[in-house]
């Protein structure tokens, strides 16, 4: 697509040479850094730990590196998108931008490929880094499934943050203010981290109630805890947090209601593979929704009239 | 290159909703030639210019630019045009020269000693390895014309290129854009509210209001040949107004008396306020300006 290199370039350096990008991967490396010293205090002592448990937190009584991840990959992604788009509309080098041989779509292409590198980059270093410090806290290497594990958590991970980059990238297309774009895109971001639990237990109340006599059935109690799951799966949060649990956990065997925690039955453990099928329609979820935002920034941005003065 | 003029507009249209903005414009802007484009706020000088590169589709009607329409080739419109805006957007963090190295990037301008050129072009040779953020705005203007020749366009549109300038940087822009009409043969469509620096550098002029062009032609057709004969009367002025009335239009202010008319009416004028009994104490002829045409256009408030 034409100019999209170009583009692509330019905000690869913008975004990197930012103070903006600096502060965010201080703020995910130094919470990461801390995350898995913590964890690695609380299962130095355990004869039966596992090297994935210094992510998962499984043991630790602070939060985990995965739950970290789970709130700062978005910040991550909404730092760099929240002004992509407006920023240089206000400022009119868009106009010049687009005033060139350019096609419009080529701009969306550089600027999403743009953002999705960065990512990549910060994850992938934050993880790299802690990977290593693992290794070194726990005094002892992980297997090559925990590496493939830990190369798929990798991945996802970074879907997960540039699922919340895209959104960010289409708010910034559709507000004019930074402010607002950034406003909404946080907004979002707490409702879908700290509310989300909330309001799928009220929805579920209404879709499924559960009779107060006589006693519920057990039929009717997994038809709710369903219905709330369903509704909480519209949050990527809530997703990704499967997702990690799947692929970092293989004790765990289904993310259905019934959630069989096999902690001292190691023989029903899954496999690399197995936990990768388990965490599929997840991580569907985050592409498609990934693409979704995308194509709505892809359409806002194609319709939008841009006008030599900005007013 | 098409032989005909660099940049036709063809019955160019531009309604949202209920409001159109520009209704059917037509233009013409041979190469070599400095078109004016006057006209108040809101007239829709902007909203042309950006339909001209396809930053804003036309409802109605289309560019044409070295042949290339911008509703079919848009992408072969942008590579000849190269448009200006009254705050040209830099990225302000970046050097003057990495921000022309996106626009030759883009332009698929290899030999990058043409960024160089077109710096040095427009008198900023010291401030290629300058943060932009640090440029006036006369700066930013000149390094935005840098900009618009580096993919070597046969069309500059330049919409407002003096605003906020003061009167030194508008002087070096209206230079630099004359001499890349006359000696490069490039075909400039400029948007001023300013008719002064229209009548200064432009060949012809379109004059737009609503959304129309309401007048255009050179300066010489738009004027026409209407003078006025300012005269400062001792005596009876009311008995010399009566007596200039069948020389041409009259206005009176305090002793200063002017008689607009169809050519050089001097002679006739003095005589008449001879006549009268007044006695011109001084007389001056002077030809109708852009102002004059332009007021009259668009009515005594413009």
């Amino acid at each position: 697509m034409r100019g999209s290199v170009t583009i692509f370039e330019k905000e690869l350096s913008e975004l990197l040479t930012s103070r903006r990008f600096i502060l965010v991967f201080l703020m995910v490396f130094l919470s990461g850094v801390g995350a898995v010293l913590t964890a690695a205090q609380s299962i130095s002592g355990q004869t039966a730990a596992q090297f994935l448990q210094l992510f998962t937190g499984t043991g630790s009584q602070f939060y985990s590196y995965s739950y970290f991840l789970s709130v700062l990959a978005p910040i991550l992604g909404i730092a760099i998108g929240f002004d992509s788009m407006n920023r240089e509309l206000s400022s009119g080098s868009m106009v010049r931008l687009l005033s060139n041989p350019v096609h419009r779509d080529g701009v969306v292409i550089g600027k999403l490929a743009a953002g999705v590198a960065v990512i990549s980059l910060v994850i992938g270093v934050v993880n790299a880094v802690n990977f290593g410090v693992g290794m070194i806290l726990m005094g002892w290497g992980p297997s090559s499934a925990d590496v493939l594990r830990f190369a798929y958590f990798t991945v996802v991970t970074v879907i997960y943050s540039s699922v919340w980059f895209s959104a960010a990238l289409l708010f910034s297309t559709l507000f004019r203010r930074a402010a607002t774009s950034a406003l909404v895109s946080l907004a979002l971001w707490i409702f879908m981290t700290f509310f989300i639990g909330a309001f799928a237990a009220a929805l579920a109340d209404v879709i499924s109630p559960l009779p107060s006599f006589p006693p519920p059935t057990t039929g009717q109690e997994i038809a709710y805890i369903n219905t709330a799951i369903d509704i909480a799966r519209i949050s990527p949060v809530y997703v990704y947090s499967e997702v990690s649990a799947a692929i970092l956990s293989p004790q765990v065997l289904t993310l259905s209601p019934v959630y069989v925690y096999s902690q001292g039955l190691p023989a029903m453990e899954l496999g690399v593979s197995e936990s990768l099928t388990l965490a599929l329609p997840d991580i569907s979820a985050l592409v498609a929704a990934l693409s979704v935002f995308s194509i709505l920034t892809f359409i806002v941005f194609m319709r939008m009239e841009i006008r030599a003065r900005w007013e | 290159m098409s032989s005909g003029p660099a940049l036709r507009a063809i019955g160019l249209r531009k309604v949202y909703g209920d409001f159109a903005a520009v209704k059917g414009v037509d233009l013409e802007v041979g190469r070599g030639e400095i078109l004016g484009l006057l006209g108040p706020n809101g007239a829709g000088k902007t909203t042309t210019i950006s339909m001209m590169v396809g930053l804003v589709p036309p409802t109605e009607g289309d560019v044409l630019i070295d042949g290339y329409s911008v509703r079919r080739d848009p992408v072969k419109v942008r590579a000849r045009a190269g448009l200006v805006p009254d705050n040209p957007g830099f990225y302000d963090g970046m050097t003057a020269w990495n921000n022309l190295w996106i626009t030759a990037r883009l332009n698929e301008v290899k030999d990058e000693s043409r960024i160089d050129e077109a710096i040095s072009r427009v008198g900023l040779s010291g401030w290629a390895d300058v943060e932009v953020g640090k440029f006036s705005k006369g700066m930013k203007q000149r390094l935005g014309i840098a900009d618009a020749l580096l993919k070597s366009p046969s069309v500059l549109l330049l919409d407002e290129p003096t605003a906020g300038l003061d009167p030194g940087g508008s002087d070096d822009v209206l230079r630099l854009v004359r001499s890349l009409a006359s000696e490069e043969g490039l075909a400039v469509l400029m948007s001023s509210h300013l008719l002064h620096q229209v009548e200064w550098i432009c060949d012809r002029v379109a004059v737009m209001n609503e959304g129309r062009v309401i007048a255009q032609g050179t300066l010489d057709q738009l004027v026409g040949r209407k003078y006025y004969v300012e005269m400062e009367l001792d005596g009876d002025i009311d008995a010399a107004v009566r007596s200039l009335l069948p020389v041409g239009k009259v206005a009176v202010d305090g002793r200063k008396v002017t008689v607009e008319a169809e050519g050089d009416v001097r002679r006739r004028a003095v005589d008449a306020a001879l006549r009268s009994g007044a006695v011109p104490v001084e007389v001056r002829l002077r030809r109708a300006g852009l102002a004059e045409v332009y007021r009259s256009l668009l009515g005594a408030g413009s």
